[in-house]
């Protein structure tokens, strides 16, 4: 036999909005009744899911990260000068551990067994980068000029 | 409805840098969430969190202080979520038309959470994903908890009772499609 059953009740029996009366129906008929007991259970299952999702701490340093750089694009925040590892990767719009790959080419310094970077130091060593990168594209299209025959 | 959001926006129209960061502290989680939910990408979801304050930001003078700010702000990040899965479409017919693979994105990325748990967030995401667009938003809305019927029905730009509906319908076809994933019969 199909179950008669309005869905829409399954909800407001679990949303607590039945009278007393109507929920004591539904109770009984939920005794009776495999296929509604199945979806109260998926509903009680799917609004848990739901509730987790909606309710997920977001990254704070990824968070952290966007409001420096809105408030640096808005101007209502000024750049630091000394930089933490979190920052210089920012800076650099590296992932910390590809950072943490080539952090012995970086112009770091060590304070209180921490490591910084001066943010004008790192600049800088990304201008050099900048020369060096140029310089190779430079060699390596001279050399293929060179393997070309006339 | 939150007059004190509407000073906030007045303080930062005046030039009160303090007041926007007030703002961001207040709102950054529900915007990151909701653009995490819709898209299902959370790197993007990053992005679109930094393009829909600065769109605040830069939008402020046209914001009508009364009392609707969260509906407001969701209402752009919603534009800017939808532009964003467009593109992703079209990036697919391209990588389809053209025979080039495209990985999907994950769903979330939280390595260290327990994998059951996770799978089972996974499953109610993609079950969400194929909900009708209005169904979806709606209980995307519904799974935020933070904004009233009357919010949601500005954001989406229908009435209010529309929403009810949207929420109702949603619930009960997400759990049907839960109940189908399980191998159970709806």
């Amino acid at each position: 036999m199909t179950c008669t059953q309005d869905p829409n009740s399954l909800l407001d029996y679990l949303d607590g909005e039945l009278s007393a009366a109507a929920a004591a129906a539904v109770t009984s008929h939920l005794a009776g009744c495999p296929s509604c007991r199945r979806l109260l259970a998926s509903l009680k299952d799917s609004e848990r899911s739901l509730a987790e999702l909606g309710n997920e701490t977001a990254p704070v340093d990824a968070l952290m990260r966007v409001q420096r750089r809105v408030c640096l694009d808005l101007g209502i925040a000024k750049e630091r000068e000394i930089l933490t590892l979190e920052d210089a990767a920012d800076f650099l719009r590296l992932e910390a551990d590809e950072l943490a790959e080539v952090l012995d080419d970086l112009p770091w310094f060590e304070l209180a067994g921490r490591i910084r970077f001066r943010r004008q130091a790192l600049l800088d060593w990304v201008r050099k980068r900048e020369q060096e990168c140029a310089r190779e594209r430079l060699s390596r299209n001279l050399q293929r000029e060179l393997r070309t025959p006339a | 409805m939150s007059t004190e959001d509407d000073n906030l926006v007045r303080r930062y129209r005046e030039g009160d840098g303090d007041a926007f960061a007030a703002l961001f502290a207040r709102y950054h989680r529900l915007v990151f969430n909701y653009a995490r939910l819709t898209i299902r990408d959370a790197s993007a979801a990053e992005d679109l969190l930094q393009e829909t304050f600065l769109a605040v930001a830069n939008g402020a003078e046209r914001y009508e202080p009364r009392g609707h700010f969260r509906a407001w702000l969701l209402g752009i990040c919603r534009h800017r979520c939808l532009d964003w899965l467009e593109r992703r479409k079209r990036r697919e017919r391209i990588a389809t038309e053209t025979g080039f693979l495209v990985l999907e994105a994950p769903a979330l990325d939280s390595p260290r959470q327990d994998l059951q748990r996770r799978e089972r967030l996974d499953l109610t995401l993609t079950a969400l994903a194929k909900l009708p667009d209005t169904q979806r938003e709606a209980v995307t809305f519904y799974a935020l908890k933070e904004l009233s019927y009357a919010e949601i029905a500005e954001v989406l730009g229908c009435p209010i009772n529309t929403v009810k509906t949207l929420i109702r319908r949603g619930r009960l076809r997400l759990a049907e499609l839960l109940a189908e994933a399980d191998g159970v019969p709806s």
